[in-house]
């Protein structure tokens, strides 16, 4: 008699699981005006991690996202309070700031976050958007960038306005864990953090963005497949 | 599961501080962002959230029940602690007029519930129509205001408003 052999519900419900498409978060829904807007998941992202072409084209473009980050920005600073201490009961022992008051939050854009890297000293362009004031204010002879790349001359300055300005940082050095996993042939995922004086008083003298980039060497045909096309010791 | 679910999660199993603490980390940002888009004043995003941190260790300590999208319930209590912080300073917001129609119409809401029912029904509309709710009934923004952000005129706003409203009550009668 033939068999039946039993059915694995759970497997099933797993299968299922994993092949459903993703329902949405309530973090990750629009909160401007259209579906297009930048999510609270996109906002808090946009300052840790820097932002891509699409996403900084569609920020310059849309007054509410803006207002939205400069908004979240203010609150972070706002934020002082130990919440799990005061939902317990205890005594507030510690302040827990969300963001540091003295540090103007800026926005770093870059074109594409894969950066592929061809010569030991590369260079690196990207947008800066500071949240509050002019970009015009940021002083272009202060910036340096700092952790995966790091620079050793001030950067050059290719296009400015009141919103955003882009600078060329050239020469850079890599960060020496990017030095070793470029040298073992190996992507690496890591941030790069630029920061500068702001000229503009009754505001932080400081500003600070982050942006996470991803640093590949640039295919070479010609180098051996085992090998690194150079060393990339220093 | 992500990261915010996943602490969630951990919180059901117990309260600890520590879990909690994980829980506030990867939650205070997210809200503060969602916060301050409705209503762009830093002063009342803390206090909103420090009330509704309150409420999510009593949601906790209650225990998981089914059919709750947690994530999206935690912000629907968050985003009616910042009303309660607005109502607070004396200010009666717009939006009490749609709770005061949803109390005296045939819906039953309690009181209490009457907030977290109307938020919980404006999260389902689309994004434009929770947009032009929230900048009117809660962010008290003009029509010249939300007509600029919306790129048509101002005229049309009262209309689209109208409209946003009917989409909700039709939405707040489906869910009874």
């Amino acid at each position: 008699m033939h068999k039946i052999r039993p059915v694995d519900v759970s497997g099933m419900v797993e299968m299922a699981a994993a092949i459903a498409p993703p329902v949405e978060s309530a973090f990750d829904a629009a909160l401007g005006v259209g579906p297009e807007c930048l999510s609270a998941e996109a906002l808090v992202r946009t300052l840790s991690e820097g932002i891509t072409g699409p996403t900084e084209r569609h920020l310059l473009g849309c007054s509410t996202c803006r207002e939205n980050l400069v908004a979240f920005t203010m609150a972070t600073q706002h934020s002082r309070s130990d919440v799990v201490a005061n939902a317990l009961g205890k005594k507030q022992e510690r302040e827990t700031a969300l963001a540091d008051t003295s540090i103007l939050p800026a926005i770093v854009a870059v074109e594409d976050s894969v950066i592929k890297i061809s010569s030991k000293r590369p260079y690196f362009v990207c947008e800066l958007i500071p949240l509050g004031v002019s970009a015009e204010s940021l002083d272009v002879s202060s910036i340096q960038a700092t952790g995966a790349l790091i620079s050793n001359a001030q950067p050059t300055v290719e296009a400015a306005n009141k919103d955003r300005i882009r600078i060329r940082f050239s020469n850079l050095i890599l960060g020496e864990h990017v030095e070793d996993a470029l040298d073992n042939n190996q992507a690496v995922v890591d941030t790069v953090e630029i920061a500068g004086r702001v000229s503009e008083t009754g505001h932080p003298d400081k500003f600070v963005g982050l942006v996470k980039i991803q640093l590949q060497l640039r295919a070479n045909i010609a180098a051996p497949i085992a090998k690194s096309p150079f060393s990339w010791k220093r | 599961m992500n990261e915010i679910s996943a602490a969630i999660e951990r919180c059901f199993g117990d309260q600890s501080e520590e879990n909690l603490r994980d829980l506030d980390g990867v939650l205070r940002r997210r809200i503060y962002a969602i916060l301050a888009s409705v209503r762009r004043s830093p002063e009342f995003v803390e206090d909103a959230y420090q009330s509704a941190f309150i409420k999510y260790l009593g949601i906790l300590r209650d225990g998981k029940k089914t059919g709750i999208n947690y994530e999206a319930y935690f912000v629907v209590v968050a985003k009616n602690c910042l009303l309660d912080e607005l109502r607070k300073e004396g200010k009666r917001i717009p939006l009490d007029d749609i709770e005061e129609e949803l109390l005296a119409g045939e819906h039953g809401a309690a009181e209490v519930e009457a907030g977290i029912i109307i938020l919980e029904a404006m999260s389902k509309l689309d994004r434009r129509c929770q947009f032009l709710l929230e900048s009117h009934y809660i962010n008290s923004l003009s029509d010249q205001e939300i007509a600029k952000r919306l790129s048509i005129e101002p005229k049309s706003v009262p209309v689209l408003v109208s409209r946003c409203k009917t989409s909700l009550l039709q939405a707040l009668k489906r869910r009874n």
